[in-house]
């Protein structure tokens, strides 16, 4: 398992969060929308702002994680600049996405689901994205890039490395 | 059929006929008729199952055969129901081989081996090696808290903790994480466990996933004797059930099905039992000389204290002489002392440690209020239109009650609403919350009241309890249209200075509603010292102790002289003008427990002090002679609860080696001035039963299973008029000390005994106060900062907690740690204190 407690930053201004749930007022069947707002505007779910959710809707912290860790779609720990999202469907698996999963995984010295230490790269396995016809696939920050072998997906990592390297080695 | 009430059903299962409920599931039912079915996630008291399929039956119903589930298939009129045909127990094996697939088979090291659901359910449904390949998860064990230890290598995913914890405990301190085969439950980001530490999730999992951690290696479940007695701590009464292995108490558990607490317990009912068998214990009597204090034998320590009393008659008249008494003592042991006091020696002052705070609801509860005491059986809960705790903070004073609140709220939709001087929140919700100013109580009652009654509330009684209109007007309004209430009275009010009023507006709130009040009561046998006599004002029975009629009834029954005794005021002032020449402390600690430091020297300047405890304590610490004595679990015996119930008292551990009941101490005390022995508690509950008004047949026979209520109606008469004042106490501004301070125990402390518990020490080891954020962040504090709390009156020292359960101006504090006596902080006569907080 991810170890979440680690990667949790407690360092964000929450006053976003406040803003939802004013609008939310006593909404318990809001918490969906709540989290989705909520993780568009930070990226991730910070444990801050899931513990002000939890305190204003009355409902234990262990349950709104439960809600927030039931579905794909939310995640725990801050996200990097670029998420690179590697389709793992069967198109793209007959393709040998498995390859680019552990390409990717050790270029960036992450696992699915992490986050570099830089911020700039967040890694996640998914289903399929519905571009087989581009197989094998991924997605950098929702722009998809097909066809990719071992090499494109080392450019790609040492191009946006580069383009937001501070100094030049 | 005979025609049979028509909220029932009836239905055969295996052959066997059954009638229950109408709403009852088909699991209910074969309960009922003692049928096994191997389902593992149902629990009648918990919505929310169906989801290990163990529980599948088959029915028939018009000559047409369905599998269903029993858990969720409700039962009917006339259906047939087969548990253990061939093709069910081929479903449950096939089922079972997935269960057995992820779960470790540790049973050899399993605590819960021999009381395990899965083993009974596989045993059961003789299921054999299956097909799949076993694979065992890898998880740690789990032991970040000092009782709950978590295994999810064990979990079966039964969901009954998560349900528990949120339904009864409305903590939600756990649920379930992840999902697929990574699903677990448990804490969100796998922080440690930090709850209530009531255990409902340990009772419930019906595996080893979640243990008591104090029993580890112990003992095996079949290992055990059982024994069922009554928790020794505050006054819900709930039953216990002691799990003896050659003579070591090893665990406490909880029963379902017996008591009124369905099961449930707070933390020291479950895990504060530690007490019984701890190396502090007293093991001889001790007495004594100069400023060292020595061991003697029991027939000297008995002739020393009879001598002495007795000597005080009669050079000092029986003024001289008085008992306090604690109120965990069972009824055998309150009723000999009081008895022995006033038929044996002559003395009539017999003070309890809440009769000395506040008479009127106590010893004279009756003489107050009549039939509209505010003592109300625990069913009442069922038929309430709503519950209103005022001054109370149930989830902490008396969690069981918030336990048997919240099913009833989930089921019925019953609304909760809260009042408290502090901004007191009830899992799940209320339906409105309000915060009023201590000290202005009854105005505010006394506005509820008037909406009650169809008119508006007078605007200078807001002003004055200080309340926001809007949740005034919700709270009033949702009380009105809800009707007969249940008023539950916390700790808050049963402490404040003006007790006798607020209860009195509260039980006309009530009143006017169609409600009923429920006063909260300290410790375990509160109510059954106040039945039993223990106060200068009346005899067993709330009889007046000044009456000769009275007195002369008790002569004929026990055969000796009861003296006409009418109180010469109280015994604060006694011992004060230093007429009090000896006194006998019985199992409880005054000096800690008392409001008021100036109790602490009242009590050491007495020529003679005599104390019974378990423990030492700071009393027994001043005493010239200490009695040691048997808890109450150690010996049988009597509590009345909360709400009048008798309940019995088991011997659930062996008595340790030296201590004494408190009754064999009383009677060989009174067997010194010509009183007869009794054969054991059994026979003095005889007597009881005999003598006392109310307790009339409450033998230890009759109230074996479940207890019996006291029958106070006789007592009670009529309803009294209940004049009450509605102006508020002022609270003198005091620039030195600009914090109001509140005293209250801890959900882990209660009484002489909790802080020789392990188990809870390890929980709540030390002294803390709360305070709101703001507050603290003026003073330059933060959240656990070392501070002391100071009055003009003394200092504590404790760790500070922020939190905006305070409001601005209020800080509230645990009296239970004898280090940092929070009672020393009020003037005595107040139960609330002007304080100032700095860094330590
Ligand atoms: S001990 Fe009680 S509060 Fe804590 S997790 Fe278990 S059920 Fe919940
Ligand atoms: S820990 Fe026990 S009670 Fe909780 S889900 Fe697992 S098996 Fe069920
Ligand atoms: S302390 Fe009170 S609420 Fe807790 S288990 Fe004992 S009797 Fe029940
Ligand atoms: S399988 Fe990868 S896009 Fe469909
Ligand atoms: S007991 Fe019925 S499904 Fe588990």
């Amino acid at each position: 398992m991810t170890n979440m407690a680690a990667a949790v930053d407690g360092e964000v201004d929450i006053a976003y969060v406040r803003e939802v749930l004013d609008k939310y007022q006593d909404a318990r069947g809001a918490v969906i929308p709540i989290l989705q707002k909520v993780q568009t505007h930070y990226g991730y779910l910070p444990r801050a702002a899931l513990e002000m959710i939890s305190h204003t809707l009355r409902m234990p912290l262990a349950h709104l994680v439960g809600v927030a860790s039931f579905y794909a779609q939310f995640r725990m720990t801050p996200r990097g600049k670029y998420m690179m999202k590697i389709c793992c469907g069967t198109a793209c698996h007959v393709k040998g996405s498995a390859k680019l999963v552990e390409k990717t995984a050790e270029l960036l010295d992450v696992n699915h689901g992490q986050t570099t230490r830089d911020k700039l790269f967040t890694m996640e396995r998914v289903a399929c994205i519905g571009a087989c016809s581009l197989a094998p696939v991924i997605t950098v920050n929702d722009e998809a890039v097909g066809y990719l072998d071992m090499e494109g997906i080392e450019d790609i990592i040492h191009k946006l490395r580069d383009e937001n390297a501070i100094a030049p080695k | 059929m005979t025609d049979q009430p028509k909220n029932t059903v009836t239905l055969t299962i295996d052959g066997v006929s059954v009638t229950v409920e109408k709403g009852k599931k088909i699991y209910d039912a074969a309960i009922k008729a003692g049928i096994y079915l191997p389902g593992l996630c149902y629990d009648p008291k918990l919505t929310r199952f169906g989801g290990c399929r163990m529980c599948v039956v088959e029915i028939t119903r018009k000559g047409r055969t369905q599998s269903k589930w029993a858990c969720c298939e409700p039962a009917s009129d006339g259906v047939e129901v087969v548990t253990n045909s061939p093709r069910i127990r081929k479903k449950q094996q096939v089922m079972m081989e997935f269960l057995l697939a992820a779960h470790p088979l540790d049973c050899p090291t399993c605590n819960a081996s021999g009381s395990c659901g899965l083993q009974d359910a596989a045993y059961f449904i003789k299921q054999t090696r299956g097909r799949i390949p076993l694979k065992r998860r890898d998880e740690p064990l789990l032991i970040d808290n000092p009782v709950i230890e978590r295994d999810y290598n064990k979990c079966i995913m039964c969901g009954k903790c998560v349900v528990i914890c949120d339904e009864v405990q409305g903590n939600g301190a756990i649920g379930f994480q992840k999902r697929g085969y990574n699903a677990e439950v448990g804490t969100p980001f796998r922080i440690p466990l930090v709850c209530d530490y009531c255990g409902q999730c340990l009772h419930v999992c019906p595996v080893g996933s979640i243990q008591d951690h104090t029993e580890r290696y112990k003992g095996h479940a079949w290992e055990y004797e059982k024994t069922n007695t009554i928790c020794p701590y505050c006054a819900v009464g709930c039953t216990i059930v002691a799990n003896v292995k050659r003579g070591d108490l090893a665990k406490v558990t909880s029963n379902d099905w017996i008591g009124v607490n369905n099961g449930n317990l707070c933390a020291r009912g479950r895990f504060g039992h530690g007490f019984v068998q701890s190396a502090q214990r007293l093991r001889q009597p001790v007495m004594r000389r100069g400023e060292a204090r020595e061991p003697v034998e029991w027939e000297r320590a008995l002739d020393s204290i009879a001598a002495r009393i007795k000597e005080t008659v009669e050079r000092h008249g029986p003024g001289a002489v008085a008992a306090i008494a604690g109120e965990g003592m069972p009824l055998e042991d309150a009723y000999l002392l009081q008895k022995v006091m006033r038929a044996g020696f002559g003395a009539g002052r017999i003070e309890t440690l809440s009769n000395l705070r506040s008479p009127a609801l106590n010893s004279g509860l009756f003489d107050t209020f009549g039939a509209l005491a505010p003592v109300t059986g625990y069913d009442f809960t069922r038929r309430a239109g709503a519950f209103f705790f005022f001054g109370a903070d149930a989830e902490k004073e008396n969690p069981v009650i918030a336990n048997m609140v919240r099913p009833v709220m989930r089921d019925h939709d019953t609304p909760l609403f809260v009042a408290n001087a502090r901004d007191i929140l009830f899992a799940p919700k209320e339906r409105a919350r309000l915060r009023y100013r201590y000290g202005a109580e009854t105005a505010l009652l006394a506005a509820l009241t008037a909406v009650a009654k169809g008119g508006a509330a007078d605007a200078a009684l807001l002003t004055a309890a200080d309340v926001d209109g809007e949740a005034f007007a919700r709270l009033a309004g949702g009380l009105k249209a809800a009707g007969a209430p249940l008023v539950f009275l916390g700790k808050e009010i049963h402490d404040h200075p003006r007790s006798e009023d607020i209860v009195k507006a509260a039980v006309e709130l009530a009143a006017a509603l169609g409600g009923r009040a429920l006063l909260y009561r300290e410790y375990a046998n509160t109510m059954g010292a106040n039945d039993m006599g223990l106060s200068s004002t009346h005899l067993p029975g709330y009889l007046p102790a000044g009456d000769p009629d009275a007195a002369e009834r008790y002569a004929r029954a026990w055969g000796r002289a009861v003296p006409v005794y009418a109180a010469a005021g109280p015994l604060f002032g006694a011992l004060e003008r230093g007429e009090i020449k000896t006194l006998v402390v019985a199992g409880c600690d005054p000096v800690s427990a008392l409001y008021g430091a100036e109790w602490k020297g009242l009590i050491q300047n007495v020529e003679y002090l005599a104390a019974t405890a378990p423990f030492d304590n700071e009393t027994t610490k001043l005493a010239h002679v200490t009695l040691p004595t048997q808890t109450a679990m150690e010996r049988p015996g009597m509590f009345t609860n909360n709400e009048g119930r008798v309940q019995l008292l088991r011997r659930a551990a062996p008595p340790q080696q030296g201590a004494w009941a408190e009754w064999e101490i009383f009677q060989e005390l009174g067997r010194r001035v010509g009183m007869p022995l009794y054969a054991g508690p059994e026979k003095v509950a005889e007597e009881i039963a005999r003598v006392v008004p109310g307790y009339e047949g409450l033998t230890h026979s009759k109230v074996t299973w479940g207890g019996s209520l006291v029958d106070y109606a006789s007592r009670a008469g009529g309803p009294r008029a209940l004049a009450f004042s509605t102006a508020p106490v002022a609270w003198s501004a005091d620039g030195a000390h600009p914090l109001l301070a509140l005293i209250g125990n801890s959900l882990y402390h209660l009484g002489i005994l909790s802080p020789h518990a392990p188990a809870l020490v390890e929980i709540d080891p030390r002294a803390w106060v709360e305070a709101h954020p703001e507050d603290a962040a003026g003073l330059g504090l933060r959240d656990g900062d070392e501070v002391v709390v100071e009055s003009r009156n003394g200092a504590i020292h404790a760790m500070l907690k922020t939190t905006y359960r305070s409001p601005r101006g209020i800080v509230y504090i645990m009296k239970n740690f004898s280090g940092a006596p929070a009672a020393h902080l009020p003037a005595h006569g107040d139960a609330a204190a002007r304080v100032a907080l700095r860094k330590a």
